[in-house]
Formats: structure tokens, sequence, C-alpha cells
């Protein structure tokens, strides 16, 4: 398995390599795409089976000993991740083929989705730093360019905002590596680790902390810097959004965990109520946001920006109890939430408009994509016994037991709201009369929403099976001294 | 551009950073020096000659098929990597040694051929930019709306 740990960054580089070299075959170049992502996905599967005895696998690339070179490694936590991505890009390429017209310009995107997955899952696999500065880089490019798909202005504002924005982050996180370089020497994760805790938590150390937190939550859209998320999800096109509110964010998410359980365990205990503010902000910010808006893309935006919030507060709570509930919830939202910004989509197929009153009464008018909608608004809201309710709950739980009463509470108080915005949506869109006629969509397009969506269910009745792995995963992640030995035992 | 001492000074310049960047490419596996360093000076070179005898018009005489050099480029050092898999570890560099008459023994590295691809992307890609952002026919077919 050691062996075949490159195959997550390389499939995706190689098909984008053979895509961009047969663009002027369409036919040709949108089979190889798919059987790439079945591949990939299957790959992943793979891979999750793998790590699930605990064994963490490592590769060193170039043959490089420790800590020099450049090392990928796959632990329960990659595992999950690396599946998460796979079947979630894999679905909306599928969705993209319904969604994009003949002539929109498909031969770039195909390229591009395969970059960004290369990016993804190297930012998953590599046990660097330095390397997932650069995974991150390949990831935001192909982003950039995907934001800006149709070339119109509101697109192009969107993407140069995300652009600057992400320069901004990936700026701070050079400068951050470089001062983290200076105190310590080292980049590889495992042997940070290792010295951050010889060297104790100085201020120093933990403002270089801080700087890593800022650009993580950069990409994760925690508050302060969650303003590009709105615009990019209503505005880019509805495949793009499903990836960047299933995935993106998720690598932000993934980058805190790494850095709370293995890199900076000791300046992230003095980070965590900076960590709980800001998370406790997120929630309030992402849920009130959700009320003034008409479009339903802007309210499923913010509605990802308050469900971020929520799992950047398990994270906070810096236990092996916390992190379980935050992964359950990363499983379980980014299914939801890439499967709700495809029912949107779909909608907008269906209606040529995402504007709530201009939608309504899809249940009439399309019964079977309505009631797709209807399974992620219910499991948002946290309805019994989809996924969306026992994430909260495990949430909610781990958050009394720790004794963090006023911000569990406040975060419970949210949760009102949230069952308040997702209500009142599903009502605007479904019921009442009025709007306009429903077209027809693909086929293709409803199966990879109700594939994605199909996983609320699953994971709401298999919710045992779930909460069990994410104990594991949990159990992994919270010993770091696996992850250090496995490093230096790796041949 | 017409500037004398431009027009004069730029054959030079060009011949000496390409000769510069090839000493670099050759030179850079082990040492200071490699694909992507000389990628960025043989593209200076050209933009160098391009701003002093093609300012105006000339974009097109640059618009050579960039996007394939760059694949070509991207699938070499992929190549390369995976060859290295071949002895278990991904972009493994071997070396080989031949003995060439005349000239002597060489040895090549297998991380050669990776500085050879990435100098390929890095000049396809920044050459590819430069002729995007100097292709008129944009803004006259209307541009973003």
């Amino acid at each position: 398995m050691s062996m075949l740990l490159p195959v997550p960054v390389l499939l995706p580089l190689s098909t984008a390599i053979a895509l961009l070299l047969v663009r002027n075959h369409q036919k040709l170049q949108e089979r190889l795409s798919i059987v790439s992502l079945a591949v990939n996905l299957a790959f992943a599967l793979l891979l999750l089976t793998a790590t699930a005895g605990g064994e963490i696998f490592i590769h060193r690339m170039g043959m490089w000993p420790f800590p020099f070179g450049i090392i990928l490694a796959a632990d329960r936590l990659t595992g999950t991740m690396v599946v998460l991505a796979a079947a979630i890009v894999a679905a909306c390429a599928v969705f993209a083929q319904g969604y994009l017209s003949k002539n929109q310009r498909r031969e770039v995107f195909h390229p591009l989705i395969h970059f960004q997955l290369m990016g993804i899952q190297g930012a998953f696999m590599t046990g660097d730093l330095f390397n997932l500065f650069v995974f991150f880089e390949v990831m935001l490019i192909s982003t950039y360019a995907l934001l800006a798909f149709y070339y119109n202005l509101d697109q192009l504002e969107v993407a140069l905002k995300y652009t600057f924005l992400n320069i901004l982050a990936s700026a701070l996180f050079l400068v951050g590596i470089s001062f983290l370089y200076s105190q310590v020497g080292t980049v590889n994760m495992a042997d940070l680790s290792v010295k951050i805790r010889e060297i104790g938590p100085q201020p120093l150390m933990v403002i270089t902390a801080f700087i890593f937190l800022f650009v993580f939550s950069m990409k994760a859209a925690l508050f302060p810097m969650h303003l590009w998320l709105p615009s990019a999800h209503s505005i880019s096109p509805t495949h793009i959004g499903a990836v960047l509110a299933g995935v993106l964010v998720k690598v932000g998410i993934y980058s805190i965990i790494r850095c709370a359980t293995l890199i900076f365990i000791g300046p992230f205990e003095k980070l965590q109520t900076v960590l709980m503010g800001i998370a406790l902000v997120t929630i309030v910010w992402g849920a009130l946001g959700t009320l003034p808006q008409r479009s339903l893309k802007r309210i499923l935006a913010y509605s990802t920006i308050n469900q971020l919030g929520y799992i950047a507060f398990g994270i906070s709570l810096l236990s092996p109890l916390g992190m379980t509930a935050a992964i359950f919830y990363i499983v379980s939202h980014a299914f939801l939430k890439s499967s709700m910004l495809l029912g949107a989509g779909l909608n907008q197929m269906l209606t040529g408009t995402v504007d709530l009153d201009e939608m309504g009464g899809m249940m009439a008018k399309a019964p079977y994509a309505s009631a797709l909608m209807l399974v992620g608004f219910l499991s948002l809201a946290g309805i019994p016994p989809l996924s969306g309710f026992f994430a909260k709950l495990f949430l909610l739980q781990a958050g009394f037991t720790q004794g963090a009463y006023l911000a569990t509470g406040l975060a419970l108080l949210m949760g009102v709201i949230s069952l308040y915005y997702n209500f009142t949506t599903y009502q605007r869109m479904a019921w009442g009369t009025g709007g306009n006629e429903a077209r027809e969509a693909p086929a293709i397009m409803y199966s990879s929403v109700t594939f994605l969506a199909s996983f609320a269910v699953i994971f709401g009745f298999g919710v045992a099976w779930l909460y069990e792995w994410s104990q594991l995963v949990a159990y992994q992640i919270t010993r770091p001294e696996l992850y250090i030995n496995a490093m230096r035992n790796a041949l | 551009m017409h500037s004398l001492i431009l027009r004069t000074i730029a054959p030079i310049v060009l011949h000496l950073t390409l000769i510069f960047s090839l000493f670099l490419l050759l030179y850079g596996h082990n040492q200071p020096g490699g694909g992507f360093i000389a990628g960025l000076m043989t593209a200076v070179g050209i933009v160098l000659q391009w701003v002093t005898f093609d300012a105006n018009d000339g974009w097109h005489r640059y618009n050579w098929p960039w996007d394939r050099i760059f694949c070509y480029g991207l699938a070499l050092s992929t190549c390369v990597g995976l060859f290295g898999l071949l002895s278990g570890y991904f972009l493994k560099s071997s070396a080989y040694e031949f003995v060439i008459p005349f000239i002597g023994e060489i040895e090549v590295l297998t991380a050669f051929f990776f500085d050879i691809g990435v100098y390929a992307v890095v000049v396809a890609v920044l050459m590819s930019i430069l002729t995007t952002f100097c292709d008129r026919r944009a803004t006259i077919r209307g541009g973003p709306k």
C-alpha cells in the first residue's frame, strides 16, 4: 500500500495531462475524465479500507530520509478525507455533464477539475508543511480559473475577490512557514510536532500558530475571512460551487485539525479561546446571514458558513470527544451541502432562476427534485433520523460534557435559527403557486444529486457505524505519537 | 520600441541569456539552478527580443503552440516521476553513466529529464500568458460583458 500512496496525486495529474492532449476530441475527453474519476474513487475506498486497521502508511518521495524528504502519509483521517473528495468531485463532474450545454467550454472544465482534485488530495496526503502550501496553490490556481468559468463580469468579480484574498493568505502561509523554519529548522509535520513540544508554547510560537490558524480559516471560511464564500457559491457554476462547499472548505478544516492535533499541540491549547470565539461568531454570523436572502444558493452559502462554525467549534474543544463530533460533522456536512448545492443547480435548470419567490411551487412542478431538497433541508435543520441531527447532537454532547455550557448553549440557540431558515426556505421554494414553469433536466443530474443526498439518509440510519468510525479517527489523531513513530520508522 | 541602444544590445543579451539558461538547466539537479530558473531566464530573453523588435504588432510571431509544449513538458516530468516508482519510490532519481568517445565519461541523472520537463512547462506557461495578453482579437471579439 505504501508504494501506491502517490496514486491520489498522480492519477488526477496524469489524467489532466491526457485530457489536455485530447481536448479536441470532446467525447473521448469526457469518457476519460469520468473513468479516471471512478478509478480514483475506487482507489480512495481501497485506501480507506487499508487505513481502517490503524496502520499509518508512509511514502518517502525520491527515497529521501526522514525528516528531509517530502513525505506522503495516510492515516484514517486522510483516508476519510480522500474518499470524501473523490466521491464529491466525481458526482459534481457527472452533474456537469448534464449542466453544461455542448459548447460551454467543457474541454477546459475537465482538465481543470482534475488539477483541482490533485491539489485537494495532495493536501490531504502530504506529511510536510511546505508541501501542503504547494498543494494548496495547485488547488487554488485551478479554482481561480473554475470560478470565472463563463467569463462574465459577475464571475470575474468573484474570482478576483477570491484570488486576492487567497494570494494574501498564501503570502501569510509562506511567512508562517519561514517563521517556523527559523525557529525549529524543519517543515516535516512529525518532526515539527516533536520539536515544538520540546520548545514549549512560547509567545513567538503561539503567534506562529495563530498565523497558520488565520491562513487556514481563510480557506475554511471562518469568521473574519468568510466574506468570499457567499458570492463564490452563488455566482460560480453550480458544480464548482458544490466542490467548493463540499470539499475545498474542508481542506482548510483538515489543516486546522492537523495543526491542533499534531503540529501545534501546545500553542493551540493557548489559542483555544480564540478558536472557540471564531467558531461561535461564525455560527452566529452564518445563521443570521441567511435571514435576509432571496437567492437559494446564497442561503445555502450562509448555511455553509454556519455549519463550518459548528465544525470549528468541535475542533476547538481539543478533546477526543470534540474531534469525534467534528469528524462526524465534516463527513455528514460534505455530502449534505454538495448534494444541496447540486440540487439548487437542478432547480435552477428546471425553473431558470435561484430566486426563491420566482421559484415557488416546486413541489407540484418537480416533485422529485423538490423531495431531494427536502431531505437536505430536514437534515440541515437537524431533524432525526437524518445525519444532520446526529452531527449536531454529538457536538452539543461533547460541548456539555466538557463544561463549555455558555458556548454550547449559544450553538444550540443558533440551531433554532437554522431550523427556522431551513423550513422557511423550503416553504418559499416548494409551496405556494406562481413562479416560472418547470422545464426538463437530464436524468444524469438527478442521479448525481440522489447519490449525494442518499448519504444523509444512510448516515442517519447507519449513525452507529459512522460514529464508531469517527471515534476511530479521533482516537488516532489525538495520539500524535502514532503518526510520529510511523514517520520515523518508515522505510 | 525604437531605441537604438536596446536594438544593439538585445541580440547580444539574447544569446547570453540563452546560453546561461542552458548552463543552469544542465548544471541544476545537484547544484544551484534547475529547470525552473532556466525556464524563467529563457522566457526573459525571448521577452526582451519581443519588446525590442516586435512591440507593436508582432505578438503572433511568438504565438507558438505553447499549450502543447506545456502538456508535453508536464507529461515528461510525470513520466520521470513514474519511472522512479519502478524502484519503489515516486520521483526517485537514478544515475546512469555512459562513456562517449572523445568526450569521456558522463553521468546522466533521470532528474535531468525531470528538469527539462519543468523547463518546458515554465517557458510555455509564461509565453502563453504573455501571448494571450497581447492577443487583441479577444478585445475585438467583445470580451467579457
